[in-house]
């Protein structure tokens, strides 16, 4: 498959190595140079500089040929803008956006994109720990 | 309901919006996620000013959105400000949502990403500087006419003395020339035969001396 990272965060980067590393063809954007250059060696894909709210820098990444999308920036609107933008633009077939915020989550759901929020997925998980915790089950009240 | 409208973004641009929108009488609020802006337009005008990041829903709700008419989002990344209409119009149900986008590619985007109106500020500039260019080259056809050649036109009206004559027929003076007619969406390139008709447009090229007799001859005839 060939698929866009767009940011090269943490969670951008450590995607983009699993993704070479499985077999696939990646190309990474961001808009800083050390960021994309941070990368291990291990990675084998392409590095794209350039800024993601710029529609000539998207159109550079070959979206338009991408099975797979994924929207990690530091930044909601960002993911937002860039992940609708493959869909309507692109048409690309699948996008992945993270997204900070619960309350954004939700106004975006409907929306054909799968939406991944950080916030919520740790809660969830913080929260299991508790329940599945004798001695903290009590104080939560369920 | 009445009008309320809603300024999202950062920058002098909320301080001269707001008090455009406030001089028409139409009820003003603020929402802006630099501390500064909030606390200079706070001081400056008595006004609802909330400081928070617009692409937030919380914040949007805090500075009122779903009382608010209108929302325009004039913040400096083209992202948040296609995020801010999206959530105001789903979340807040604003009627009319605008935006302004730095990247010109994106006008057409985002009005299909369901923003209400799209203004480029690169675009409407680019447009201003390059129709000034065909302007001098414009000019520069008639580099002797010494600036006394005018290109005026006349609307023809009902009971004008040019409606319904043929171009033949119209004493015009010698140094005036028809040089086309726009008739609804279209331009007539007149010859002898042609004539005027009530409602068209008639494009002169004329000496500075004589365009008030034209205008004169066309609308009242000879005499």
């Amino acid at each position: 498959m060939f698929i866009v990272v767009v940011g090269a965060g943490r969670l951008g980067l450590q995607i983009a190595e699993s993704l070479t590393h499985a077999g696939h063809a990646v190309t990474l954007l961001d808009e800083s140079r050390n960021a994309l250059e941070s990368l291990a060696g291990g990675f084998s894909g392409s590095r794209l500089e350039g800024d993601a709210a710029e529609l000539e820098a998207l159109k550079r990444s070959r979206m338009e040929e991408a099975d797979v999308v994924v929207a990690v920036t530091e930044k909601d609107s960002l993911n937002l803008l860039v992940a609708q933008v493959a869909r309507s633009v692109f048409g690309v077939p699948r996008v992945v956006a993270r997204i900070y915020d619960p309350q954004t989550e939700e106004v975006y759901r409907h929306l054909d994109v799968d939406i991944v929020c950080p916030t919520s997925l740790s809660a969830q998980r913080i929260l299991g720990i508790l329940r599945d915790d004798p001695g903290a089950s009590a104080d939560q009240g369920d | 309901m009445r009008r309320r409208v809603l300024i999202v973004g950062e920058g002098r641009i909320l301080y001269f919006l707001a008090r455009a929108f406030r001089a028409r009488k139409v009820e003003v609020a603020v929402l802006t996620p630099v501390a500064r802006d909030a606390a200079t337009l706070a001081r400056r005008m008595d006004l609802l000013v909330v400081h928070g990041d617009p692409t937030q829903p919380r914040f949007l709700e805090e500075a009122g959105a779903g009382r608010s008419t209108d929302l325009v989002a004039a913040a400096e990344g083209d992202e948040d400000n296609l995020v801010v209409c999206q959530i105001a119009k789903k979340l807040f149900g604003v009627d009319r949502t605008i935006a302004l986008v730095h990247d010109p590619d994106y006008v057409d985007v985002f009005r299909q990403l369901g923003v209400g109106a799209v203004i480029s500020t690169t675009d409407l500039l680019a447009r201003i500087v390059s129709d000034r260019t065909a302007l001098e080259e414009f000019e520069n056809l008639v580099p002797d006419a010494d600036g006394s050649i005018l290109v005026s036109d006349v609307v023809i009206g009902e009971g004008d003395f040019a409606a319904g004559r043929p171009l033949s027929e119209l004493p015009l003076p010698s140094d005036c020339l028809v040089g086309g007619i726009v008739r609804g969406k279209g331009m007539v390139i007149p010859r002898g035969g042609s004539r005027l008709e009530v409602g068209d447009r008639a494009i002169l090229l004329v000496t500075s001396e004589s365009e008030s007799a034209a205008i004169a001859l066309l609308k009242t005839g000879p005499g």
